[in-house]
């Protein structure tokens, strides 16, 4: 009888393990950093650009005669919307790009988990788009001289995070589809991500829509997200969907379902890619 | 001295030419009509081609009813959804012609055999931009009709002004379509940020063309910068040959017939600007090799 001897790379302990994700993690995060530095034209395409839309979107609500937070509201939903745009193409799309530049089979082969690769990307993603939705903040703020209450911030911080880390591990269970399906989830993409806008209330209270269509849209993190920053930010001046401690309970929650679902979905549909032979297959 | 004279009649070379240039819009925009619609059925290809610009439009249409209540329906509300309906040519053409290179260059790596091809990469464009503009025409009907029969704008469609309305279409897709041939010529230059040059160029002449509130709120320098984009007139003919002139009142230039002048000219300028931009940038990516390389990380 013979004994399969696996290599020694894969006999890893769990601080090995861990240290070779997190190197990895950071190696994967390292070219989406860098490019800050190197190609700073994405001040003008990632922040100025960008900030003139939800300029626009703040005009309307003054040339409606709205009171001063509305414009307040917008500026938020328009720094968080940067993040849902950098979810969906620079999170869930890339493993598209990957596949169509030949770099998904070399990510397969890698002894770490494509986890931890995900992990990487939404890493140097979450960073540069941070760094974009604060000067949208800064920026909206001072034209149309907003100001905000301080007095939660530690809630504030709370929510902020555990909205981008649910709304990341949606983005990472979005990419997983993408090992399966080539244009067909591009183009889902495009037909959601405007919408996305309209069933979150990013730019109005997602009360507006009524109960049951804002109880379904929770399913995106930046609907509760979005409220509460709102409810900590205008303690007085937003009509609020729901309490901001059902709401921190709710995007617990929704950071455990995105984040398993994305381990799970990302194990079952790479076998199944692999059995159908789907992982090299280009221009689909 | 040998000198190489055509034995080919003058008439026959600008048929074979007019031919070519015909082949060349038919086979791109079948091209473009197959790369974006083969992927489904047709009538998920419609909702994918509305969704956007009716999301958009009831996004606006919300925001209006929170400040001013449920059941108002003034003459702004016309003002929102027309001018969301209206830039779905916007988002189509000027902004789709940008991802086609893209798309091309980076996912299909074909845009070095398009440029080997003997044809103008120009007309190539145009041929791609026209399954966008009937696109965009679609999503203008469908968002427009939803308008009129489910939101009750105050569009009456016996009182419309089609003459006005046919003036103002034209010249605002040529301005169109030149914006999204300079698009595509400046993404040939870029690398990863040409990916959101289209959206992003898009979203900053939503402001400027006081798609969705009157340029009067506009900033004074950026109010001047408004009338000279085309699509500022272009919006402007749009809301009054369907809403009627008094939509117009708050409009720095008060007379119809001026405007439409005005469209014209500012088309003329921005078309030959356009041209200027593409051939620039193109000439800069050949001389730096970017015609065919992939950018990714």
């Amino acid at each position: 009888m013979t004994t399969t001897q696996v290599s020694p790379m894969f006999q890893q302990k769990p601080v090995e393990g861990l240290r070779l994700g997190l190197k990895t993690m950071l190696g994967r995060a390292y070219p989406r950093l860098m490019s800050v530095i190197r190609e700073p034209d994405w001040i003008l395409y990632e922040i100025i650009l960008p900030l003139l839309r939800v300029i626009a979107f703040v005009l309307v609500y003054k040339a409606l005669k709205a009171p001063t937070q509305y414009a307040g509201f917008v500026i938020l939903g328009g720094a968080l919307m940067a993040f849902w745009l950098n979810v969906l193409w620079m999170m869930a799309a890339q493993l598209h790009w990957e596949r169509l530049s030949g770099n998904l089979e070399l990510y397969l082969m890698a002894p770490a988990s494509m986890l931890w690769i995900l992990a990487g990307m939404a890493f140097g993603g979450m960073l540069i788009t941070l760094l974009r939705a604060a000067v949208i903040v800064v920026v909206g703020s001072l034209i149309f001289g907003v100001t905000y209450s301080t007095v939660f911030l530690p809630g504030l911080a709370l929510v902020f995070v555990l909205t981008l880390v649910a709304l990341y591990g949606l983005g990472s269970m979005l990419a997983s589809l993408y090992l399966l399906y080539n244009r067909q989830v591009w183009a889902i993409q495009e037909m959601i991500q405007e919408p996305v806008a309209l069933i979150t209330g990013l730019y109005f209270p997602i009360r507006a829509l009524g109960g049951y269509a804002g109880a379904a849209a929770s399913i995106i993190p930046l609907t509760l997200g979005m409220d509460a920053m709102r409810q900590l930010l205008f303690p007085r001046g937003w009509p609020s969907f729901l309490p901001v401690v059902w709401e921190i309970v709710i995007l617990l929650a929704l950071v455990v379902v995105f984040l398993v679902g994305a381990a799970k979905s990302f194990a079952y549909i790479e076998r199944r890619a692999k059995i159908e032979g789907r992982l090299t297959l280009k221009w689909q | 001295m040998l000198q190489t004279i055509s034995t080919v009649p003058f008439l026959i070379r600008q048929r074979i030419a007019r031919t070519r240039t015909w082949q060349t819009l038919r086979a791109a925009a079948w091209l473009e009509w197959q790369s974006q619609g083969n992927w489904t059925n047709p009538w998920l290809f419609l909702l994918y081609l509305v969704v956007r610009p009716l999301t958009a439009a009831l996004v606006l249409v919300f925001m209006y009813w929170v400040i001013s209540g449920y059941r108002s329906h003034g003459a702004f509300f016309g003002f929102l959804i027309v001018g969301s309906a209206a830039w779905s040519f916007v988002d189509q053409v000027m902004a789709g012609l940008p991802r086609t290179v893209l798309d091309d260059r980076e996912q299909y790596a074909m845009l070095k055999y398009v440029y080997i091809a003997p044809q103008s990469y120009i007309t190539f464009l145009i041929g791609r931009g026209a399954p966008r503009m009937l696109a965009g025409c679609l999503s203008f009907i469908i968002t427009l009709g939803f308008g009129i029969g489910i939101l009750g704008i105050p569009v009456n469609l016996l009182r419309v002004n089609y003459l006005l309305l046919l003036v103002a279409l034209v010249p605002g897709f040529v301005a169109i379509t030149a914006l999204g041939i300079a698009l595509a010529g400046i993404s040939l230059v870029l690398k990863q940020n040409a990916w959101i040059l289209p959206d992003a160029m898009a979203g900053a002449l939503y402001l400027i063309a006081g798609t969705i509130f009157p340029i009067a709120i506009l900033p004074g320098w950026l109010e001047k910068f408004a009338l000279v984009m085309p699509l500022t007139y272009w919006l402007e003919l749009i809301r009054r040959a369907l809403l009627g002139e008094k939509i117009g009142a708050v409009f720095p230039v008060a007379s119809t017939p001026a405007i439409v002048g005005l469209l014209a000219l500012t088309t003329s300028l921005t078309l030959i600007a356009c041209i200027a931009i593409f051939r620039a940038s193109e000439r800069l990516a050949r001389e730096r090799g970017q015609i065919d390389r992939t950018t990714n990380y």
